[in-house]
This record gives structure tokens, sequence and C-alpha cells, in this order.
């Protein structure tokens, strides 16, 4: 009689510690991000650091990719669940070409990441020293490539545009002179400001017409957020709550930081003022019809997005309040 | 041997002359200096890549990358091989486009493996063993043509079944034609890889060489590179070494 | 090989056809793989766009620099080689570790020093195709049969006339044979290194379209790499048998 009861009792117990487990079942998202270690890429490992994540119940599998395009196939080929960092104009284009993805949310407004450098001993020392002067930039669409058009629009510049790829190329080709001014994103090259090699010519955010673009969005797969939109409002939600995280809490954020990029502290405390907390604003997505034309102008794809697609790229389950 | 002292005597001062150049080059600002960091940066480099507990992670990944492709592609070269070598029509109608992949960079196929395989490990796997396949494949398929018709028809008059022709007639004949196609392919899965991964990978010892170069940590890159290339022609020389030895085993 | 051989031809037909109609039956996504019809509207798309014969022609004018500049310096090397059999010796093993070494992978170091520029692409297809050429040209030069020394020295050649009039024109077989795989090897290097740094002829489009999300061209210009290859092969194959002595 008592051995009965005690069973019962323990497989009452187990049963109960069982389903009390698989409620807290974590639900698994794969995510990929881009240039792996900028600060508007690193919110997930932030948020997974400072356990934001853990409490939605949300596991994160994070990948990072070489760069857009290849977070675009991560995604659409359903490798990821989600993608962040991309820039609006490839997400605009792959969706006309009928990839399964939709806009979850912006990324990054404005460039204000982005500066541009000259050697120390060179005679520019502003944007508008540039006219006749050469230029780098990554590839015609890249966002170094628009940022600098419309600073030297804004400044009634003509320097000469020469393709020099990424930063570290770019870096070597300013240095031995083929380049006269590169550019860069925080936190790379800063060292080299620092020790007085290069001088920082000009911001990003120096570029007015750019501050109100959207020019990287995240995305997620479509048939996946069709089925896990309870988990992507979670995961949502923990994001927002990430980037908080990060400005309320510098100290432990630009730790993160340093320790992610392998750099000192002082180095990470450098790069917070290039990132305004509204430049990582999730919401809205702006001056999207702008972005429409620039993948039409760099021919990413032929002919505006209709009206319904317009639409139909969109799909943010959550708005902060 | 005086034979044998002078050969070392060349390859030596070769080295010493060319590490030397390389040196002059470095401090002579030709270029710019963070690009040609001096031999002594670069040993410190080395010595910090071989203290790194990140190198051997990466490593790891890499090797099981290149061991996964490496052996799908050998099992299925020799199946492709044998079957493809055996019958002429087939030869005929298949021939033609293994050669025209064979001779394309596999790289180029580099997205279709994204698109089939995902992001991750398997992508590169599923490079590397494109990139072994091939030299396997044609390989045994040149050796199968050429096997003694004596122990094919030996084995047909015992009324062996296919299997046991592959097995028993076959496969011990192709023994050196896998081997060399075995060694040839696996330089290339080694290329295939790592290349991969340099394209798009977030783990492994080619994205960790590409890492460093986004980073602008060169003399780290520089040191990545040189442990890459000891451990790629390390590994081909010991198949060579193999391959001697089985040679000569066989000889016997 | 008879290359269009019907065997091949049905191969193509039945591998088309059943790619489409797996495609057209919703078993394969279009984002993997696209139906082959899509692939030939691609062909359209990109030749119309010039993406097809300018960057061919790049692809291969880079190759063929790589290959000439692999011959200038590795014909007078493997000479050298072969007549010093202490160097040949020394850098035997060598050559063969380098030829068998992942040099493609050394294109960060090139590109950080000539930076994303023919340059690089053309270097790097250099050192490819030196190798190959050097190995075969000492090669070539050792197996000259000895008959043809004895038949030199019988006639009391000079060791110039011995050179020029027997050892070198014996050893053009092998010398050509590894211009063949010079050439080859360098246009497989700079295409994939066209892909790599995004630069250049056909790997640039490719890269390029893959970046744009244009799968279906995609596959047309792969398809169009693997075709190029074919006929390269083709025409060196016809090219030897007529170089080679009957």
């Amino acid at each position: 009689m008592i051995r009965r009861t005690l069973v019962t009792l323990a497989l009452a117990a187990a049963v109960v510690a069982a389903s009390s487990i698989a409620a807290r079942a974590d639900d698994t998202i794969n995510v990929s991000a881009g240039q792996k270690g900028a600060w508007d890429e690193m919110v997930m490992q932030q948020g997974v650091d400072a356990g934001i994540f853990k409490k939605e119940h949300i596991d994160l599998n994070i990948s990072y990719t070489a760069g857009g395009p290849d977070t675009i196939v991560a995604v659409a080929t359903g490798g990821a669940d989600m993608g962040f960092g991309i820039g609006t104009t490839a997400v605009i284009a792959a969706f006309a070409k009928g990839a399964p993805i939709k806009i979850a949310s912006a990324s990054f407004t404005g460039a204000s990441d982005l500066f541009f450098y000259a050697k120390i001993d060179s005679p520019i020392n502003t944007y508008k020293d540039i006219t006749g002067k050469s230029i780098g930039f990554t590839r015609p669409g890249s966002s170094s490539f628009v940022a600098e058009h419309i600073l030297a629009e804004q400044e009634n510049v003509q320097p000469s545009y020469v393709a020099t790829g990424e930063m570290a190329a770019t870096l070597t080709q300013v240095m031995s002179g083929q380049v006269d001014v590169g550019w860069s994103v925080v936190p790379v090259n800063l060292d080299l400001v620092a020790k007085k090699q290069l001088k920082i010519i000009g911001h990003g955010s120096d570029a007015k017409a750019l501050q109100s673009q959207t020019v990287r969005v995240n995305i997620a797969n479509t048939k996946w957020l069709d089925a896990h939109r309870d988990v992507a409002v979670r995961f949502w939600r923990a994001y927002a709550a990430s980037i908080d995280w990060m400005y309320k809490n510098p100290n432990l954020s630009l730790a993160n930081l340093a320790r992610y990029n392998g750099i000192t502290v002082d180095e990470a405390k450098a790069v917070l003022p290039f990132y305004p907390q509204k430049a990582l604003a999730l919401y809205p997505v702006s001056s999207f019809d702008k972005s429409i034309n620039d993948a039409v102008s760099f021919k990413f794809i032929t002919a505006p997005l209709t009206a319904d697609q317009q639409k139909a790229i969109f799909d943010i389950v959550f708005v902060k309040k | 041997m005086n034979d044998r002292r002078r050969v070392f005597a060349i390859q030596a001062t070769t080295i010493v002359a060319v590490l030397a150049a390389y040196e002059a080059l470095a401090r002579s600002h030709l270029l710019y200096a963070g690009v040609v960091p001096p031999l002594w940066d670069i040993a410190v480099a080395f010595a910090g890549v071989l203290a790194d507990p990140a190198t051997y992670t990466n490593l790891a990944v890499s090797l099981a990358e290149i061991a996964v492709g490496f052996v799908v592609a050998t099992v299925a070269g020799i199946l492709v091989g044998i079957v493809v070598g055996a019958r002429p029509w087939l030869r005929e109608a298949v021939g033609p486009y293994l050669d025209g992949i064979a001779t394309a960079p596999k790289i180029v196929f580099f997205p279709i493996a994204i698109l089939l395989f995902g992001v991750g490990p398997a992508s590169k796997a599923a490079l590397g063993a494109l990139s072994a396949f091939f030299p396997v494949a044609l390989t045994v398929a040149a050796a199968v043509r050429r096997v003694n018709p004596v122990f094919v028809n030996v084995g047909r008059s015992f009324n062996a079944s296919r299997g046991q022709m592959i097995v028993k007639v076959y496969l011990p004949a192709l023994v050196p034609a896998i081997v060399n196609g075995m060694r040839l392919g696996l330089g290339l899965a080694i290329i295939g890889v790592l290349l991969g991964e340099i394209k798009l990978s977030d783990r492994g010892i080619g994205f960790l060489t590409i890492d460093e170069y986004n980073h602008f940590r060169i003399p780290q890159m520089y040191a990545t590179l040189i442990l890459i290339f000891i451990l790629a022609v390390g590994a081909n020389v010991l198949i060579g070494r193999l391959e001697t030895r089985e040679r000569a085993r066989r000889a016997k | 090989m008879k290359w269009f051989a019907p065997p091949a031809a049905i191969a193509f037909i039945v591998a088309v056809a059943l790619l489409e109609g797996a495609a057209r039956g919703g078993l394969m996504p279009a984002t993997v793989f696209p139906a082959p019809s899509a692939i030939a509207a691609g062909f359209g798309d990109i030749a119309r766009n010039g993406e097809l014969v300018g960057p061919a022609l790049i692809t291969f004018g880079e190759a063929l620099a790589a290959t000439l500049i692999g011959a200038v310096i590795g014909i007078p090397a493997g000479i050298a080689l072969a007549r010093s059999p202490s160097f040949g010796r020394a850098y035997e093993s060598w050559l063969g570790g380098l030829f068998a070494a992942p040099i493609v992978l050394l294109y960060p170091l090139f590109l950080v020093v000539f930076h994303r520029s023919s340059a690089t692409i053309i270097i790097m297809g250099a050192i490819t195709a030196v190798l190959p050429i050097i190995i075969q040209t000492r090669t070539g030069m050792l197996l000259v049969p000895h008959v043809l020394n004895a038949v030199g020295r019988s006639f009391n050649a000079t060791p110039r006339q011995a050179f020029w009039l027997i050892a070198f024109p014996a050893a053009v077989p092998a010398i050509v044979t590894g211009i063949r795989l010079a050439l080859i090897y360098s246009l497989v290097n700079t295409i994939g290194l066209e892909f790599l740094i995004d630069f250049g002829g056909l790997g640039r489009v490719i890269s390029d379209l893959y970046a744009q999300y244009d799968i279906p061209q995609m596959y047309a210009g792969i398809v169009t790499i693997v075709v190029l290859s074919l006929v390269l092969l083709w025409l060196l194959d016809r090219a030897e048998r007529r170089l080679r002595p009957a």
C-alpha cells in the first residue's frame, strides 16, 4: 500500500517536472549577421551575454557572413531564419527577384558609422578639399559609394572615384599613395587615427540627405515567419531590450565590444559616439522610396517595386511602444 | 656524398637568399610598411598563432570539412569511375561533361553549394567533395579500361556476381589508380574547402585568414598562411610517401 | 573524344528534360536550382548586358598573359635546371611540393600588395603557370634519348649545336605539354580569383550575379564557364595533335 503510494507520488512528481521542463524549453532561432564585430551587428551577442534572450526563452544560433548578399542567401535558403544588417537596396533587389524574405525591422539608419580619412601629411583636411583628388569605395551601390556621392553633391566637390574594395585594401592604397582618401567603418582604422598616421577628414553623419535613410534592414525567411509569429514577437522584444541594455550599460557593453573585436576598452569607447541610439531604431524603415530609387539607379533592379510589392515586402511583427 | 652536400648547400642558400630579399623589401619602404612586415614580426605572430587556442578550434573545423569532403569524394569517385569506365557508351555520354566540370574552377559552384547545403560547414565539405571527386573518378575510369582482361575473364568464368567482380577483380587492380587519384584529390579538396571558408564562413582556418585580413592584422595573416602551407604541403608529402611505399610493397 | 557524339547529346537532352520536369513539378525551389528554361533565359540576359563576350575575353586575356609570362620565365629556368644536375635535384622536390600547394590561398597577400587589379590576377596566374612549365621543360630535356646525343657526338657537334639542334627540339613535346597544363591551370586560377576578389572577367560576373540575387543568370554564367573550358580543352587537344611529330 505504502509502496504503491510512493510510486504514484514519484510518477506524479516526474510528470510535473517533465511538463515544467517542456514548458520551459527554449525556442531555437538560427540567425545570421554580417560584419562581425561592428556595434550594430553584435546586438544579439550582447543580448545573449546579458541573458535577455534567455528570459524570453529563446536560444540563438548566431553565425556571421562576409556581407549582405551572403546573409540574404542564407535566409532565402532557410539556412538562417533571420538575417541582420543587410543593405536595403540588396534586400529590395532580392525580394523583387523572388527571394522568400520579408523585412522584419530597420537595422541602421543614417551613415554615422562611416568616416573618411587621409594620410596624416596629406594636404586634404576636410571633405571640401577633395576636388580633383581620388576617393575609394567598395563597389557601386555600397554605402560608401552612396555616402560619398551625397557628400560630394552637398559640399560641391568633384573627386574621382576609385573602386578600392574593402577596408584593408583601401587602407593599403591610401598609405601607398595610390588613392588620396579612404573610407572606413568603426572601429577599423581608428587605431591608426589615434597613432596619428591617419586623420579623419569627414564623417558619414555629415551627409545630411543620408541621415534619415534606413540603409540597412533586418529580414526573416517568409515560411519561418509565418510558422513562428509568436516566437518572432518574443525575439524582437528581446532584441529591442538588448539595444536598450547596450546603451544603458555602456561599461558592460563596451567591455563586451572590446572582447568581440580583440581591442582595448578605450578603443571600444572611441566607437560609441559613432552610434547614436536613434540610428539603431528598429522602426520605422525610413526613406524607403529613396532606397527603391537607389536600387534602380545602381541597376540592382530594372524597375521600381510595384505598390503591391512595396506593401508585401514588409512583415513587421513587433513595434516597441 | 659530395652530391648530397651540394644539393643541401644550394637549398639552404636559396632559403637564406629569399628571406634576405624579403627583409630587404620590408625595410626598403618601397611598399607600405603595413603590408610587408619584417621577418621578426612574422615570427612573433607565428608563435602567437601557434599559442592561440582559436587556431586549433578553427583548424579542427577545417580538418573535419576536408575529411568529410574527401571521403565522400573518394567513395563517389571510385563508384562513378568504375561504372563509367566499364561502359563505353556511358563514357561517351557522360565523359565530356565530367571533363568540362573538372576543368572549371570549383569555387564558381560555391553559390550552388550554399544554396543546397546552407551556410554552415556542410557547404564547405561539399565544395571539397566536388573538387576531389574528379581526379579520383577520372583516374579510376581511365584505369578501368586498362584492367587486365585475363582477370576479368577469370572472374566471369567463375560466374562471379557484379558485386564480387567489383570487390575481387576490379578494386584490387585499381588500387594504384585510386591512390594516385586520391593524392591529386586531397590537394584539391584542401583548396576547395579553404576557399569556401574564405568566401563565406565564420569558422575554419581559411576564415581565420580572411578575418585577419579584414582586421588588417597582417603579420598574423602571413603567419596563418604559412601554417596552412606547411600543413598542406606536409599532407601531400605524406601521401606521396605512402604511395611510394605502397608501390614498393606491391613490386615485391 | 567525339564531342558531339550522339550519346553525349542524348545525355544532355535527358538531363535537361528531367530537370525541367522537376522544376515545374515544384520539386526544386527556384531559389536553389531554377528550371533549365529559366537558365536559358538567363543566358539572354547576361549576353544582352554585355556580361558574356567582353568578360570572357578579359578572362582569357589574363590567363594567356599569365601563361606567356610563365613560359618566358619557365622555359629558360627549366633548361638551366636540366643542365645543372645539382640545382635540378636541389629544387626538384620543392617544385613538386609547390605544384601541389594551395597557392591560390595566398591571394590576400597579393591583394594588399597589388590591390584589386589585373596585376594580382596575372601575377598569381603566372606563378601557377610557371611551375608545370619548369617541371615539364626540365623533364623533357633530361629524357632526350641517348641515341640522339650519341648521334650528335658522332658528328662532332659543338655544345651549342648539340643543345639547339638535338636536345631542345627533342624536349619540345614535353614543353608543349607543360604549356598546355599551364594554360589550363592559369585559366582555372584566373576565374577562381576573379570570383574571389570580384574583379576582372567571367569570375567577377558570377560573383556580381550572386550578390545581386540573379540566380538563373548566375547559373547561366556557370554553364558558360564549363562550356568554355570544354572548348578550350578541345582546341588544345587539336593543337597538340597537330604540333606533335607524326
